[in-house]
Parts: structure tokens; sequence; C-alpha cells
């Protein structure tokens, strides 16, 4: 048999058919739904008539529209339309038998935390959700990707997907990181280095030394981002970090399943002579704390940096920068260092974990929130905030001046509302820095949790190597 | 929907455009599909006080009968929200015109009518000059024969591929075709839960 990559491996795996014209139709084996696309589904599939084929298979949050204030008593929605898509989810839930982790369940969160924090992704499995940033999910061998609503509805009502063989890229990442350096700063440079359209029609496979050292959650870091090069996945082939995750998870298979399942995924690696399209090299070492300076998330800086300058740049790519520098109110030669920040924002699918939380708690013990700096921790889930708590990390953000949020995307899209002003600067822990992507004339730079933590206490971007 | 058709084309030829840009956060909780065209482009296309941006393209006669989109390279790229295309296919566009596209924007694209053709880079520029020019302006897309033609440029030749091509010219429900695969989906189920037991759940409380 042809030497495989593993994407080529999960992909064969799911063929339910081929379609002709380079298309099969693959077989879906975890569906994960949040309310902002369960509404549009729900009218759709009952307009047809069309039952959800394999509710087992699903699992719905809402996370994209809930408040992160405290909801302890009333939930305060942005407005109506916002309330009816929580409402809608339960309801969907309810009538098509998949269950749902609404607002007001302890495990609610991000739908990028949760699926995960369950047990829900294996390795092996094909993941799909309506939301981009499915691609996190590689991160435990897994082929996962975002699909629109359309898809959406087309898996609840047949469990399959249609899609298309991709290219495949291998990213080799050697030597180990250094120290107050993460994942996301590994993940910010790589898309430095190929830019916001590198990955498209590829799926990216993450190897190498410092990719094995990394822990799950800076795993599904580094894979949750290869979206942001335009990739069709990201992913990570399953080692004994990731069993160690998995085990005793609730969704998990265990006991005999668990043997069976686990003889499996140690098989699930790319064969040694499988060749890739692409091969890109970064020596860990290389890698410093990293900031985005502009508009899009190849538009990165090492923390030491200073802004480009459109004149000193090739003719093609002046304007893009001019218009970046332009709408994120900087000037060229700048140091990115000095730059004062408004607002800080740790949480998303990105950086919404136990872990992030910890580094950022690191940095912020014994500390004060700069006075003017607004400053949240929106954990990423129930759970992620109940262990959080139980170390008391709650206590040191809250004590140094941070709130501390219940769980949900909040700011990282702003779509529940929670949102920046017009013209407010952010350091964030999520994932876009796009136009108004935070809010309306919002300004957004993205950097790892110690990075942010850092930008708060000191009120503008700092390099979080002086805090450790 | 008859195809080809003929159309004014609009040029939007800023690349790496995001789905944020075309249809931002604020309006995602709207339901309404058939109406998203208001919040098309809703931060380059309306003044803070909710006022058209005279210097916008889609607000410029002709464009604001526009029918075809040129955009930049790697356009549609980000959020998976479907709304961009929703909101593009709610204003009039049936046709956007890229050197790239990304994955998923390419995707509701195609589950939405609306032809996501890809020309050369050569070839976009000189696109998007005759999509500048009112008395230029116009296209026909040509879906069956792979072909945008022009009265100048002449037939630009387009890469879309042939199935996709039949699935805009059919505009056929993407569900039923699958579901013609029933017996296929039901073997793959029971080999799966064979073959991959682990994979089951159901079990789970």
């Amino acid at each position: 048999m042809r030497s495989r990559t593993l994407y080529e491996k999960i992909f064969d795996a799911h063929v339910v058919t081929e379609l002709g014209d380079d298309r099969a139709l693959l077989f879906v084996d975890r569906h994960l739904v949040h309310e902002g696309v369960a509404t549009y589904a729900r009218t759709r599939l009952a307009e047809k008539k069309r039952p959800v084929r394999r509710p087992d298979l699903t699992l719905g949050v809402a996370d994209h529209t809930v408040p992160t204030a405290d909801r302890s008593g009333a939930i305060d929605y942005a407005d109506d339309d916002a309330r009816a898509m929580v409402e809608d989810i339960e309801a969907f839930g309810a009538e098509a038998g998949f269950e749902v982790f609404s607002v007001r369940d302890r495990r609610q969160g991000i739908v990028h935390v949760v699926g995960p924090e369950q047990g829900f992704v294996l390795p092996g499995a094909l993941v799909v959700c309506g939301d981009s940033h499915t691609s996190t999910h590689g991160a435990f061998g897994a082929y996962a990707f975002g699909i629109g609503i359309s898809d959406v509805e087309h898996v609840l009502a047949t469990q399959t997907i249609v899609q298309r063989r991709l290219k495949s890229m291998r990213v080799r990442v050697d030597g180990r990181l250094p120290a107050g350096t993460t994942a996301k700063d590994l993940v910010l440079t790589v898309l430095s280095r190929i830019g916001v359209a590198g990955g498209t029609g590829h799926v990216i496979e993450y190897a190498g030394e410092a990719i094995e050292a990394l822990s799950m959650e800076g795993r599904m870091t580094l894979c949750n981002m290869s979206i942001e090069a335009g990739a069709g996945a990201g992913m990570i082939a399953p080692d004994e970090t990731t069993f160690a995750y998995l085990k005793g998870r609730r969704l998990a298979p265990s006991g005999a399943a668990w043997d069976a399942a686990l003889a499996f995924w140690t098989t699930l690696r790319s064969d040694p002579d499988a060749t890739f399209d692409t091969d890109i090299a970064i020596d860990a070492a290389d890698v410093v704390p990293t900031v985005t300076w502009g508009t899009d998330p190849g538009q990165s800086l090492p923390v030491d940096g200073v802004l480009p300058d459109p004149a000193a740049a090739a003719p093609e790519a002046a304007a893009g920068i001019a218009a970046a520098l332009s709408y994120m109110g900087l000037s060229p030669g700048e140091r990115i260092a000095t730059v004062p920040v408004d607002r800080v924002f740790i949480g998303s699918c990105t950086n919404g974990r136990l872990e992030d939380l910890r580094l950022a708690a690191s940095v912020v013990r014994g500390r004060r929130v700069a006075q003017g700096v607004e400053a949240w921790v929106v954990p990423g889930s129930g759970l992620v905030k109940a262990a959080a708590e139980a170390e008391g990390l709650d206590t040191v953000f809250r004590e140094a001046g941070f709130a501390w949020r219940e769980a949900g995307c909040s700011m990282c899209l702003a779509m529940n509302g929670e949102a920046l002003k017009p013209g407010e600067r952010c350091a964030s822990t999520s994932n876009r820095n796009f136009e108004g992507r935070q809010g309306e004339g919002g300004r957004t730079h993205l950097m790892a949790p110690a990075m942010a933590a850092a930008a708060a206490i000191a009120g503008r971007i700092t390099d979080v190597r002086d805090y450790l | 929907m008859t195809w080809p058709f003929k159309g004014i084309a609009a040029a939007f030829p800023r690349s790496d455009l995001n789905t944020d840009v075309i249809y931002p956060q604020s309006f995602l909780r709207r339901t309404d599909i058939a109406s998203m065209d208001r919040h098309l482009f809703h931060s380059l296309r309306f003044r803070a006080d909710g006022s058209a941006e005279p210097d916008f393209v889609l607000n410029r006669d002709p464009w604001t009968g526009a029918s075809i989109l040129i955009a930049g390279r790697n356009v549609g790229c980000g959020s998976s929200r479907e709304h961009a295309v929703w909101a593009l296919k709610a204003f009039g566009i049936r046709c956007v015109v890229s050197s790239l596209f990304a994955d998923i924007f390419k995707a509701n694209c195609l589950n939405n009518g609306v032809a996501p053709v890809t020309i050369t880079e050569t070839d976009l520029n000189a696109c998007l000059a005759a999509a500048h020019d009112p008395t230029r302006c116009v296209f026909v897309v040509d879906v069956a024969n792979a072909a945008l033609v022009h009265d100048d440029l002449g037939s630009i030749a387009f890469d879309l591929a042939p199935a996709d091509r039949q699935r805009i010219l059919e505009a056929r429900d993407s569900i039923d075709g699958t579901l013609e695969h029933e017996s296929a989906i039901a073997a793959h189920e029971q080999r799966s839960a064979a073959a991959m037991p682990w994979l089951s759940l159901g079990g789970a409380s």
C-alpha cells in the first residue's frame, strides 16, 4: 500500500462513497453544535420535515450569544435574539434527542473547550462544527474542520459531509520553546511565516520535538489557529500525552473499549515515507513572545520589535501595511512594547483553558492591574472556571483587579454584545485581530495569556519575560 | 435563476477579505436571511449615523445593481459564518470572482447557488480594472462553459470543478442528493460500529 499521511488515513477511513470529480461523501463521527447555528438549522430541517439522523453523535452547547456577566440570577442577554438562540438550541436538543449544555449547565462553555473536556473528541475521528475554530480538535489526531450552516443542516440530516481531498503540509518544529514562550507564540510565528492564505487548500500536520513536548492545551491552541492560515485542518499525531488527557473523560471509551481504542490510536501517524506537498521547518529556539500589530493574524512582531514602515516595504505590500497601521492608530517605527492598552481579554477557544489561566495568574499574582485598564478573565467553560477556583486562581485575578467572569465566547467575537468601544485597544488572547472583530472600531493585539496578563499590569504591551 | 447571465460587476480589490468585514458580528443574531443585505459590508458601507458612505462601491451607480463581486486574493477568509454569503446573495450577488477562495467560504457559496469562480492573478487585475469603469463593468457569467465573457477582455476561462458547476446549474438540494446514498451511509455505520466500537455513544449519561 502507498504511504499515506495521517490526514489521508483518516480521510480514507471515513469514505462512505466516492462521488467523482475528486469528491467523497465522508461519515461524521462527532458533530458539535452551538446556538449561533442551531437556530437556522432547526428551522430549515423542520420546514423539510427532516429528522436528525444521529443525535447520539451530536453535542450541543450555548456559547456564542450567552452573556458572561454573573449568571447566578437573571441572565441579562444582549437582546431578545440572543435569548431566542439559546432557547432554540435547548428546544432543538430536546426534540431531536441530543445533549445540550445550555447556559444553566455547569458544564457549559465554549464548544471547542467543552468537546475535548467531555472526551467527545477522539483520535482518528472526523469532527465538524459550524464554527471555523473546529480545527482545534485536530490536536487529538482527529480530522476536524469548520463548516457553514447549510452543511450543519446536511450533517444533522445525513451524518455525512462532502469533501475534496486537500493537499498536505507538514510544519516541523524541532528543539524546545524558550522560557516565556508558548504555543500561542509558536502559532503566531507560523502565521507570520506562511501568511493568512499559506494553508488554504491544505491540511497542516504539526510534528517535531517542540510539538511532542506541548500539553494538550498547547496543542489545541496551535491547531485552533490553523484556520488563520486558511488551512482545511491542523492536526497532531496522538501520543501518550493525548491518551493521558482522554483517559477517564466522561465520553471517552473505558474498559475493553479503551484498550481496543488505544491499540488503534497508537497506529495513527503519518507513514515515515509519506510525502507532504509542502514542508516547513521552524527552530523552536527562534520563537519569542509575539504580538500582532495589524489587522490579520499574520501581521505580528517579536515583542521587542518596531512597527513596519510602508515606505520601506515591497510595493505590493505597502498599501496593506499602511491601511493596517491606520486602522490600528499606530505609526511606523514605533516600538510595539510602548503601546498602551485600554482593555485586556483573557479567554476564548484559543486560550481559555486551565493551563492558560494558570500561566496568566503566575504573572498577575501579587500585582495590580494598571489604572485605567479594564481587564477580564472569561474561562473557557464552567468546568475550567470551577477547576481554577479550586486552585484559588479567581482570587489571584480578583485581588489584582481583574473581572472574573462566567464561561462563553464573549469578546473574542463580541457576538453576545460584550464588545470594545470604537478606538479602544485590547490585549487579547483570542484568535482574530480583524477590523471590528471585537467591536466596531476596536483595535486588537493578539498575544499569549501571560503576555496579556503582563499588559494588564503594565498598562501597555510589554515583554512577559520581565515578569517571570 | 438562469445561467448564463449578464450583470454588473463591482470591484473590491482588497486581498484577504475576511467574512467579519463582509458581515459584522453585531448582526449575527438576526435570522431573517432574505434581508441580510442591509448589513453587508456594514462598517464600510454605512457611516456611524447610518447614512450611506458615498465612496463605497456598492453605494455608487451603476454598482448599486451589481450581481458580480470581483474580489482580491483569498476572499472569504476567517469565520465560517454563512451570513456573509446570505448577505451577498440578498444584495443580488450571484457570482464572486477571485484568484483564491478560502475553503469554507467557497463551500458556503456553492451551497447557496453563488458561483465562486477562480481566475489567474493577471486576469483578476484585468477584470478589476474593467469593473472599476462604469462603462466597462458588464460581464457575462457562463458557468456551463467555465468562462467570464467581457466585451473588451473577451472570454476568460475560470476554474470551477465540473461537479461544482453542475451544482450551481442544477440548484439541487444537496441533502436530497446525499440521501440517495442511504444504503452506503447505513453500511458505513455498521462497518464503523464493528471496527471501532469506541466511536459509538449513546450509553453515556
